[in-house]
């Protein structure tokens, strides 16, 4: 090609780029895109070195010796349509930053125990324990008469709680919270004091691999009057992350929400406040 | 038709310098501003469309945040009772219930409504849901504000029966002092209506967050439903929006992907009083539409307009440049002195009167030639016979016809007869050049032998040859007639031949050769002499010109001769040329056209 068409070409696109180049600067001065990708990470209360992105429930319908007699022939729907509402709530609460999944143990599991024997414990708060502590050796324990493997919290990742749902006639009591190891040399108290939870919902008890856990009766669920079965359930799993109540010592609420005077209305009206998820490292600032 | 696309072509044609000047000076006159106009316009349309997109996001956020300020105030104001006694008192619990039950009534988004008394306990309860449990409320937020006498509303809170804000006022009696406080929860799908009713385009739509960020309320048009509490703090401007910053008018307008997967134009204002934010997302697709079809309408426009521009440039710089360069071809033809070839320029402008201008200036250098070319053949010819006469007066003289001279005058005499022999030669040359140019050449073309002219030749020059020791070689062979003088032909053969034994300094040979190349007969004539330098070598056939070398300044010659020889040949139909490398010798070649068997008969 003649250099004198060289040139025209070379004029033909150099003026089509420079066109090209205007018009990308304009219609990228156009686009005003941005992302932030960073996500916050649902963590234990007060203490996000402990992530409850993943909380997993194993639960048992534990049913006293004397009490086989009783034993609700729908246990099972009874307890999945509890849990399916406390895990739809936490959830929603959560803003999908946790979620809350269960496995419920596929056999009623007959407790080695009379209901007075428990029972008589039950004011010191220690049914839970003594309940707990005998479903591990006779389900976790390779040698336990109702061992299975798959029952077994494995997941490091998963937070692993233990939920009981005892058969008990006028049985109303719900307690849980998180399980230190009874070996420890740390108290309940010690341990209050070091994480800000309350005594109240710390345990010392030798489960492996759990790192809370939960007792309900069932009449809880079943015949609650005001239907806050569900709320009284969510309320007792919170306390497995070390959530507190949020009530003075003589019941006046504190909040709005679940903790306080939300522990009386169905979970269907209920939430968490702004400062518990703070608390929880959903919000991060208020 | 033809003729301009005729003329279209030629202009398209036409290179040079001058050319790429007008071109180039077009391009910047003419392109450049093109460019320059429509970026303007599709940033000026971008523009408008964009302030145009901002106020009708604008108007419709505002629209809208009337309308939730007005819900969420109606809901206030119907807990602001006032009743009519003056004690300070609760009201009976029975007409608690009454009015509980009338405001459930007459507000359906109200979910569970409460007087408190000024202790902090619920008086009277009722709801949607199974209620009864009257708590104590007396450490609560809602309770303590409205007992100041603030109305109270709360962040937004999600339930899975959807979002809901709490709301408590009080409620004072007619003395204006505040007996007790009514608190209420409200459901936030109320405002489902509202966000529904907008139009935004075809795909637009509106939807509220929280003060956190986190999906409220949304339109129906999103076809991907997503759920409450979605989190969109990370999504466009959510972040500087809850803190209060506006997202209205064209400057505050950001384009992101949305929450809901589509890219976007996005406008929102944050209602910091209801702990609400308002947020108009409008497709990209759907909002550019019309300014995307408008754009592409404007960008092939220009670039026909441009392209157009650049072949006008390229037509135009053409036109101008075309008679310019006929007008150069004219004048390098006047320069080689033909005038027949008058200039045709019609560009019905300056530089037609140009091109006539010119034509009668060539017109006059004709003439110029022509009187000149008379008076030269007129004075050669008037020359010639005294010339003549000296010459062959001085021949007798140098003779001695006339009688003995002594040794000093027969030596004058003899440089007499050489210089009247260099004016006799030259006389004869410019009489045959002004014949010649003159018309007046008599050349009488007819089949000739060409081998015979070259003997009679070789013959007639061997004494010339011999003097110098040159050799002159030629080998005949059977070759056909040409078309040609014969006397012209031989005198192109002694001319040539001459000018080889002239320039062949010392021994040397001359070679003849001829060969039947095509249609011709070329005749080769080669010396072993001093070269010709390839500048000299163009201007060899020109008139008067001699190849400047020190060595042949003693030879004698007029400069007209290869000139004469190139008339000649080229009036016989023929070509010459010259080969030639600085002392090695020249090969000079000319080609006559073989008769053809019709010529002959």
């Amino acid at each position: 090609m003649k250099k004198s068409g060289l040139i025209k070409v070379g004029t033909i696109l150099g003026l089509v780029f420079l066109s090209a180049i205007l018009f990308f600067i304009f219609e990228k001065s156009w686009q005003d895109l941005f992302f932030d990708e960073s996500k916050p990470t649902a963590h234990f209360y007060r203490d996000s070195s402990v992530p409850i992105s993943d909380i997993n429930l194993k639960v048992f319908y534990v049913v006293p010796a004397n009490r086989t007699a009783n034993i609700l022939s729908n246990w099972r729907e009874v307890i999945e349509n509890n849990l399916a509402k406390v895990s739809a709530f936490h959830v929603l609460q959560f803003r999908g930053l946790s979620r809350l999944t269960y496995d419920i143990y596929p056999e009623i599991v007959i407790l080695k125990n009379n209901e007075d024997i428990y029972n008589s414990k039950a004011n010191g708060g220690t049914v839970i324990i003594s309940i707990a502590e005998e479903l591990s050796r006779r389900v976790f324990t390779p040698s336990g008469d109702l061992y299975n493997a798959d029952s077994v919290p494995s997941g490091e990742n998963k937070y692993a709680v233990l939920g009981l749902v005892y058969e008990g006639e006028n049985f109303t009591v719900f307690n849980g919270g998180i399980v230190k190891p009874a070996s420890a040399k740390e108290s309940v108290h010690d341990f209050s004091l070091l994480s800000g939870v309350p005594e109240s919902i710390i345990f010392k008890a030798d489960l492996e691999k759990i790192k809370g856990f939960f007792l309900i009766g069932r009449d809880n669920l079943i015949n609650s009057p005001t239907a806050i079965g569900s709320t009284q359930l969510y309320e007792i799993i919170a306390h497995t992350f070390g959530l507190p109540d949020a009530i003075n010592s003589v019941g006046v609420p504190l909040s709005d929400d679940l903790m306080g005077l939300g522990r009386v209305k169905p979970i269907e009206n209920n939430y968490l406040s702004r400062k518990t998820l703070k608390d929880l490292g959903v919000l991060s600032d208020l | 038709m033809v003729n301009i696309f005729q003329k279209f072509k030629n202009a398209l044609s036409v290179r040079g310098r001058l050319h790429r000047k007008v071109m180039i000076m077009m391009l910047l006159t003419s392109v450049l501003p093109i460019i320059f106009l429509g970026f303007l316009a599709l940033v000026s349309l971008n523009t408008a469309h964009r302030i145009d997109v901002a106020d009708i996001e604008s108007n419709l956020i505002n629209q809208k945040t009337e309308e939730i300020k007005t819900f969420l105030k109606g809901a206030l104001n119907m807990l602001e009772l006032r009743v009519t006694f003056p004690q300070v008192t609760d009201i009976e619990i029975g007409q608690q219930h009454y009015l509980l039950g009338q405001l459930l009534a007459e507000n359906t988004a109200f979910n569970e409504i409460s007087f408190v008394s000024l202790n902090g306990r619920e008086t009277s309860k009722q709801g949607r849901l199974s209620l009864k449990n009257l708590a104590d409320l007396s450490r609560l937020q809602k309770f303590l504000e409205a007992k100041a006498g603030k109305n109270y509303i709360s962040p937004v809170y999600f339930t899975l029966s959807g979002p809901m804000i709490t709301i408590a006022a009080p409620v004072k009696n007619s003395n204006n002092v505040i007996i007790s406080v009514l608190t209420a929860e409200l459901d936030l799908k109320g405002l489902e209506k509202i966000i529904n009713k907008s139009i935004l385009g075809n795909a637009g739509y509106l939807y509220l967050i929280d003060q956190d960020g986190f999906l409220v309320v949304w339109s129906e048009k999103n076809n991907t439903p997503p759920t409450y509490a979605a989190d969109l703090r990370q999504i466009g401007f959510t972040n500087q929006l809850i803190q209060g910053e506006s997202f209205l008018g064209a400057d505050k307008q950001a384009r992101y992907r949305s929450f809901f997967g589509k890219q976007v134009v996005g406008a929102g204002e944050f209602l910091s009083d209801f702990n609400l934010g308002v947020v108009a997302e409008w497709p990209v697709s759907d909002a550019d539409n019309i300014i995307a079809t408008v754009r592409n309408q404007i960008i092939v426009v220009s670039l026909i307009v441009l392209i157009l521009t650049l072949l006008f440039s390229l037509f135009l710089a053409g036109q101008i440049v075309s008679p310019i360069k006929t007008l150069e071809s004219s004048a390098e033809l006047i320069a080689a002195g033909k005038f027949e070839h008058p200039v045709q320029i019609s560009t019905h402008d300056e530089i037609e009167d140009l091109g006539r201008a010119f034509n009668k200036m060539m017109e006059g250098l004709k003439r110029l030639e022509e009187l000149k070319n008379e008076f030269v053949f007129i004075a050669a010819h008037e020359i010639r016979t005294p010339v003549t006469a000296i010459k062959g007066y001085i021949s007798m003289v140098v003779d001695k016809s006339a009688g003995k001279l002594d040794e000093e005058t027969s030596r004058f005499l003899g440089e007499v007869k050489k210089a009247s022999d260099r004016l006799n030669n030259l006389v004869n040359d410019l009489l045959q050049i002004a014949r010649s140019e003159a018309g007046r050449l008599e050349i009488k073309v007819t089949p000739t032998e060409v081998t015979e002219p070259v003997k009679a030749v070789l013959a007639e020059l061997k004494v010339l040859a011999d003097e110098k020791s040159i050799s002159l070689v030629y080998e005949p062979r059977a070759l056909p007639k040409v078309l040609a003088d014969p006397a012209r032909l031989k005198e192109v053969l002694v001319n040539l031949v001459g000018n080889a034994i002239k320039y062949t300094l010392g021994a040397g040979a001359v070679t003849i050769s001829q060969e039947i190349i095509g249609k011709e007969i070329i005749t080769h004539v080669a010396d072993t002499g001093i070269g010709i330098p390839l500048g000299a070598q163009q201007k060899l056939f020109e008139k008067f010109y001699r190849v400047p070398d020190e060595r042949t300044r003693e030879i004698t010659g007029t400069g007209l001769g290869l000139f004469i020889v190139k008339e000649i040949i080229e009036r016989m139909n023929g070509r010459i040329w010259v080969e030639s490398e600085s002392e090695k010798g020249s090969v000079f070649s000319f080609g006559l056209p073989i008769v053809s068997i019709d010529k002959t008969d």
